[in-house]
């Protein structure tokens, strides 16, 4: 166990070993933490690095020094100062704890407060509230314009076979059956929809950039986002563009020649 | 050309009723009609009394009420819709009195349409559409619009259109109607040439010039046969109409 006395320590983390250390093992090796006078501190063992200040931000250096090896006075003293951050790891329900810790840190020293504990998910959820916010009003925007797009395209679509009307019952006439009525109609309106979607990914490549600060862990051209959002527009596109197509299928064919 | 033996249509007891808000119409009234393979027939009678009708239950446009109807043998009456398609691409040459061309469509995707829905090869089409519009002498009109033919040239299409598959029969509603008579005489002499040459042909009309045209006519009146009137005895002694 690490005390004052004992040899000064420190864990570093993944950041800290790549940039400093690339081509060989920092175990064992010595680093000056905190003040310049400090004395050199021996790292022990590398850990992951941890976003503290959220998902978004950067990755830094980072060490980890045993509370009771406090590098200099001003560190100590804000340490008393500052909220300390207790992490516990447990397979149990972790607010289940809360009597359990107060109790034990209670036991070690009586005048410290303890309040406010929150699940890693609380804390991870709360990091990402501004993003997640941003993200909600963007997809509803997003869906709203592909409502809209959706209810153009059936507009357009219905409009163009009543003004077909006629042609369908021709071509009805001539042994067109209703699949062939029902794909005629559907490929129009698909022609539509695809002329479109080229037209917005096209443009969605020019101002991604423009999103990128606000996306994490993706990047702005990612292709299977491409891919699955194109999916999803083409199924309710050719949704829009069924429900014109049955119908147009539907038509008697002795209804629509007469049709004017 | 002198009808065959072979009987094309047989329509037994055929009644059609329009119902319309509680109201029924009933536009054809047991009709009993046979018409046979190589037979030039008109139908004629007054305006409403259901000869437009009758074509179109023919044509298997629609549906009749009640009654058999046989084509080529084959009992058509009760067929599903996809199916009726099928036999009107195949069995059956439409020629409308408003043309019925398709705006979009050039010449030769007008007269090549009833082929694309038999799934035929483009180069058997190409062939079939070129001798279509020889045979009506519209071949030098093929890249145009309909709307850049006069009305006779747009019915000629037409009839293209309806000879392009080779039908068993050429039903024609009205065909000289949209025309003036220069035109109408000469879609109704291309109509006597295709008959002279083996089609059987029905057409609708309430012109007796060109009823006469007609090896038999067929005078219908508030939806019943009246009259079945037969120009040529010698040639005319086998139909049998009832």
């Amino acid at each position: 166990m690490e005390n004052a006395k004992s040899t000064p320590v420190v864990i570093i983390n993944e950041t800290l070993r790549s940039r400093y250390f690339p081509d060989s093992s920092p175990l064992g090796q010595y680093i000056i933490a905190g003040m310049e006078n400090d004395p050199p501190k021996q790292i022990i063992g590398v850990v992951d690095n941890i976003r503290e200040g959220g998902l978004d931000a950067d990755l830094k250096p980072a060490v980890f020094i045993p509370y009771a090896q406090m590098p200099d006075p001003l560190t100590a003293m804000l340490n008393q100062v500052l909220p300390k951050i207790w992490m516990v790891r447990t397979k149990v329900t972790p607010l289940s704890l809360q009597t359990t810790l107060r109790r034990e840190v209670g036991a070690v020293d009586p005048e410290v407060a303890v309040s406010a504990f929150k699940t890693l998910e609380q804390v991870v959820g709360n990091s990402i509230k501004q993003e997640r916010f941003n993200m909600v009003l963007a997809g509803a925007f997003a869906g709203l314009a592909m409502l809209l797009a959706a209810v153009g395209l059936y507009g357009v679509l219905s409009f163009s076979v009543a003004q077909r009307t006629r042609e369908m019952g021709i071509r009805m006439a001539l042994g067109a059956a209703s699949g062939e009525i029902l794909w005629l109609v559907l490929r129009q309106g698909m022609m539509l929809a695809l002329i479109g979607l080229v037209a917005g990914i096209i443009a969605t490549f020019g101002v991604t950039r423009f999103l990128s600060s606000m996306l994490f862990g993706i990047t702005p051209n990612d292709p299977v986002t491409f891919l699955m959002v194109s999916i999803l527009l083409t199924l309710v596109a050719a949704l829009a563009c069924y429900i014109p197509a049955r119908k147009a299928a539907r038509i008697d064919p002795m209804e629509a020649l007469r049709y004017e | 050309m002198r009808p065959s033996d072979e009987i094309l249509i047989n329509v037994e007891d055929l009644n059609k009723v329009f119902i319309t808000e509680e109201v029924e119409t009933h536009a054809l009234s047991g009709i009993h009609l046979k018409i046979r393979k190589g037979e030039y027939v008109a139908i004629a009678g007054p305006s409403g009394c259901g000869k437009s009708t009758l074509l179109s239950v023919l044509g298997l446009l629609d549906s009749p009420t009640e009654g058999d109807y046989s084509l080529n043998d084959s009992s058509v009456a009760e067929l599903s819709a996809s199916q009726r398609a099928r036999i009107r691409n195949r069995e059956v040459g439409f020629i409308f009195q408003s043309f019925n061309l398709i705006g979009d469509l050039t010449v030769y995707e007008n007269v090549e349409l009833p082929l694309t829905y038999q799934k035929m090869s483009k180069t058997e089409r190409k062939e079939r559409v070129h001798a279509a519009l020889e045979k009506v002498s519209m071949a030098h009109r093929m890249k145009h619009y309909p709307s850049q033919l006069s009305g006779g040239q747009q019915q000629r299409v037409a009839v293209a259109r309806a000879i392009v598959t080779e039908p068993s029969i050429l039903l024609a509603d009205e065909p000289t109607g949209n025309l003036d008579s220069a035109n109408g005489d000469i879609v109704m002499e291309m109509l006597a040439h295709l008959h002279k040459h083996g089609s059987t042909i029905c057409m609708v009309t309430h012109d007796p010039r060109y009823a006469k045209h007609a090896q038999r006519t067929v005078h219908l009146f508030d939806g019943r046969i009246v009259d079945d009137e037969r120009k040529d005895p010698a040639e005319t002694s086998e139909v049998d109409a009832a």
